[in-house]
């Protein structure tokens, strides 16, 4: 195809029947959903009939390039990484980002997509001239980092790698697949991977991206780093995202104990001011990128932990820990482990809870009790003794107990809740009760409403839905683009730059309303998926924990001093939400014209034009 | 009378720094080998107090002292301006701990000082009734004299003091012009010598004296993230009546929170203010009232 930054086309290796086919993608599909999450969400639908099994070997993992990747965008070294999630049963879209996304985008495709499975435990080594299956007998155990650091060693420097760790390799649901540190780490995408016996993906690519128009892409570029430099992403620069930590002790609304309280008397103990003051931290950047928020802390006994505020909160406040040694070890555990600290954390403050209101006990796993956490973490990866009930995740171990736990199970639709207490962000708590996958704070962005002073971050009403609908159309389609969202606020009318950016990237007149429609397009694309998988309106809520009790009080023990959602407004807001998206009253997607249940009305997914066997490599 | 003996930890020290007309650079900057000067005074000090804080005053770099020295002194940025030295003590005093009974202010471009100096006017304030004394000595700008004379103030009033005299005695025969703290108006610099009961005492000295300024709320702007790591503050007392004019009052302070917060009025776009820590405020014409408390935060929040 003659478009620039499109290469309209994506490889499907089938590990089963062990081929890899080029797949033609029809000109109006890129248009319409560009890449990375737009276009990944059409993969999926494009790619699986019905209702399907997450771990079965046809379920899909789509990883989407998009068209500003590989330019030198500031930023723009990302890639999707979509399937059905294992732990929710609804769509997971994840980013992973630096080297791996160049490889990717190497690799002359727009998309590569993962289905079957391997006829024992692999590596797969893609190339542009082909892919090959390689038995992975000696990295099976080994932490995603150390397995990269093998294959590149077997590979070579030019490969660029992507691992899961034990827990993809045993099936636990939020299992993370991992390249250089960096995770896409929610919903388990580590465990799709890991449920087609692959232990990693080694990825062999350069991006020769051409645009359309060079000398105008190229001021696009020179400005929006120059812009991306400034005031607008200082705090990335200065703290990093763990910089949060004390703010949001300060507001509020830091989860604290299982999200029985909004702030922790001792959070100072892990807040960036301290841990930058008192330990050696360093900086770090993607590729393609120049802000450089990644943060790296030496731990006392050797080797260091990539820092962010959600593994902060979650294994510490969350778990009543303040210790930084601790809370920083049981992080590197997770990351070598290749769980998902969230998800981790959030079961574990669970689990911790059932414990002190004597519902169950999972050995000495209780607030505040380090060793016993970082104990847990490794028998969740291993899924032994206690370990096989918390790695079935916060909502399937609530239906395990049952006794009421569910109220006080802090997920939605099956994702544990990320750092953002619900009570003094209740934009946030609509956002993430409606999310396509689960309890998103980024997916939804609902948090900026609430920290602007545009609402009252105290109480949910219906004049700030259009606000938070235009806040995830904008993640949308910056998760299309792909453009990091840490760079958001140095973008000024995001609708309008990415069209401008996307004109002289590929030469097709890109509009500001066709940007707009195509944020619209891919949540509806998301929704459908959900809907096929048999979505309904009762998972578009929170836990009765974040709600004000059913006496109206405005405090309670349940909410930690400060007064929860009321229901009724949460309803009324859930409903305009609803209906501003064109959905029916029960948040139902309306048939398209001329579309199937299955898929919309853009072209479906076409023939393969060639296909290729897979090499087998010793 | 009875001898009050006060343990260290009941005695503590002020030291105000930027008021260095008198050595015509600001004094936070200057050197005395490989430390700054102000580091000789917090050495004498050090040994004889528990708490003490270090004062620059509006628009001064803060002095930085390596560790382990700069772990022994509280930073506070004070909102007075650079020839309200007493303006500045109220505002620390509120920094200080509500053990100390001792307090003794001092200027930190008098690096000649020794324990031997300071441990005999401790002792004589911990005799004195009441809330305590004040004098000053005060001279030509420029004039080095002028340190001498400080030093050599102390040094010869040392005997005296150990001997009973009492400090306003003692004091007022060094003085070499009236004590006036606070209020220079020929522009000449007024340096101070301080020695109050307590912090309660301290301010009504300073009310005494007509320091105070009660007429603008007194507020705390805390400050989180880049702007604290940069300012090496955590929280800045402040008098202001509106968020916009604390915000003002802030970037006139400090040099470094100036540059974080950029132009007047230019905060808004990349910073958020929380009253309290509740409601999130972005009208610069918010009112405050005494005691409330800013919370100053990235606009980038978040993920």
């Amino acid at each position: 195809m003659a478009m620039h930054g499109f290469h309209g086309r994506y490889l499907r290796v089938d590990l089963t029947r062990g081929v890899m086919e080029e797949v033609p993608l029809a000109p109006e599909v890129l248009t319409r959903y560009l890449g990375g999450t737009g276009l990944g969400c059409w993969l999926l639908l494009a790619e699986t009939r019905g209702a399907y099994d997450p771990l079965a070997p046809e379920a899909p993992l789509v990883l989407a390039s998009a068209p500003l990747v590989g330019t030198g965008l500031n930023t723009s070294a990302k890639a999707a990484v979509l399937c059905l999630s294992p732990l929710t049963g609804r769509l997971n879209d994840a980013m992973i980002s630096s080297h791996i996304a160049l490889a990717l985008r190497g690799l002359r495709a727009d998309a590569l997509v993962l289905v079957g499975a391997a006829p024992e435990w692999c590596v797969l080594r893609v190339e542009p001239e082909g892919a090959s299956l390689h038995p992975a007998a000696e990295w099976r155990g080994l932490s995603a980092e150390a397995t990269e650091s093998a294959l590149r060693a077997r590979f070579g420097d030019d490969h660029e790698v992507a691992a899961i760790g034990p827990a993809g390799e045993n099936g636990v649901p939020f299992a993370t697949l991992t390249h250089a540190g960096r995770h896409a780490g929610r919903g388990g995408t580590g465990t799709v991977l890991g449920s087609k016996r692959l232990k990693a993906l080694a990825v062999r690519g350069r991006p020769e991206v051409r645009p359309a128009h060079p000398a105008r892409f190229e001021a696009i570029r020179r400005r929006l780093q120059a812009r991306s430099m400034g005031a607008a992403t200082e705090k990335y620069r200065t703290t990093g995202t763990i910089g949060n930590l004390l703010v949001f002790n300060r507001l509020e609304v830091l989860p604290t104990r299982n999200f029985q309280a909004t702030s922790h008397a001792l959070a100072a103990d892990l807040s960036a001011e301290t841990l930058l003051a008192t330990r050696a931290v360093h900086r770090s950047t993607c590729a393609d990128c120049k802000i450089g928020c990644d943060r790296r802390v030496e731990l006392e006994g050797g080797g260091q932990v990539r820092l962010e505020y959600e593994s902060l909160f979650a294994l510490g406040p969350l778990l009543d820990l303040h210790d930084p040694a601790v809370v920083l070890e049981a992080s590197r555990r997770c990351d070598a482990l290749g769980l998902d600290t969230i998800s981790t954390g959030g079961t574990l403050a669970f689990a911790m809870e059932c414990a002190e209101r004597g519902l169950a006990r999972f050995g000495d796993l209780r607030f505040g009790n380090g060793p016993a956490v970082l104990d847990a973490v490794e028998r969740i990866a291993r899924r032994e003794g206690e370990g096989a009930l918390l790695a079935l995740g916060t909502r399937a171990l609530a239906a395990r107990i049952g006794q009421g736990s569910e109220a006080f199970a802090a997920h939605v639709k099956g994702l544990e809740m990320p750092g953002y207490h619900p009570r003094g962000l209740q934009s946030l708590g609509i956002g993430l009760a409606v999310g396509s996958r689960g309890a998103d704070h980024n997916r939804s962005g609902a948090y900026e409403l609430d920290l602007t002073g545009a609402v009252d971050r105290f109480r949910v009403d219906t004049e700030r839905i259009p606000l938070l609908i235009e806040r995830e159309n904008q993640g949308a389609v910056m998760d299309s683009l792909i453009l990091c969202r840490f760079i958001r606020r140095a973008v000024r009318d995001l609708y309008a730059e990415a069209a401008e950016m996307l004109t002289a990237l590929t030469g097709h007149p890109f509009t500001a309303e066709e940007i707009a429609r195509t944020a619209e397009g891919i949540q509806r694309l998301k929704k459908r998926f959900n809907q096929r998988q048999g979505w309904s309106e009762a998972e578009d809520t929170l836990p009765a924990r974040f709600f004000r009790g059913p006496d109206g009080a405005a405090d309670g023990p349940e909410g930690g001093g400060r007064a929860g959602i009321d229901r009724e407004r949460f309803r009324q807001a859930r409903a305009e939400y609803y209906r501003l998206r064109g959905w029916d009253a029960e948040g139902r997607l309306p048939p398209e014209p001329g579309a199937s249940a299955a898929m919309p009305p853009a072209a479906r997914s076409q023939p393969a034009q060639r296909s290729v066997p897979l090499g087998w490599g010793r | 009378m009875q001898e009050h003996c006060a343990s260290q930890e009941h005695r503590a020290a002020i030291v105000v720094t930027g008021i260095g007309d008198a050595w015509v650079q600001d004094v936070s900057a200057l050197r005395l080998g490989a430390e700054p000067l102000v580091a000789r005074v917090i050495v004498a000090l050090a040994p004889l107090v528990g708490a003490i804080l270090l004062v620059p005053l509006a628009g001064r770099r803060a002095p930085r002292l390596a560790p382990p020295l700069g772990r022994r002194v509280t930073l506070v940025r004070a909102e007075a301006d650079l020839d309200r030295a007493g303006r500045a003590l109220a505002e620390a005093a509120a920094h200080l701990p509500p053990e100390a009974t001792t307090i003794v202010a001092l200027t930190g471009d008098m690096p000649l000082l020794t324990p031997a100096c300071i441990d005999p006017l401790c002792r004589a304030l911990e005799r004195e009734p009441g809330d305590g004394v004040v004098w000053a000595a005060r001279g030509e700008a420029g004039s080095a004299l002028l340190v001498a004379m400080r030093r050599a103030a102390l040094v010869k009033a040392a005997p005296r003091l150990r001997q009973g005299e009492s400090p306003e005695r003692v004091f007022e025969a060094q003085r070499c012009a009236s004590a006036s703290l606070g209020v220079a108006g020929n522009g000449h610099p007024t340096d101070a010598l301080l020695a109050v009961r307590n912090p309660a005492g301290l301010r009504r000295t300073l009310v005494t004296l007509g320091l105070s300024d009660p007429a603008k709320p007194a507020v705390t702007l805390e400050v989180y993230g880049q702007l604290r790591l940069t300012t090496g503050c955590a929280a800045f007392p402040l008098h202001a009546e509106t968020v916009g004019a604390a915000l003002a009052a802030l970037r006139r302070i400090d040099p470094e929170a100036a540059r974080g917060l950029g132009e007047d009025g230019a905060w808004i776009e990349h910073f958020r203010c929380a009253i309290n820590g509740q409601q999130i405020i972005v009208d610069p014409d918010h009112p405050l009232r005494t005691g409330d408390r800013l919370v100053l935060f990235s606009a980038a929040v978040g993920g």
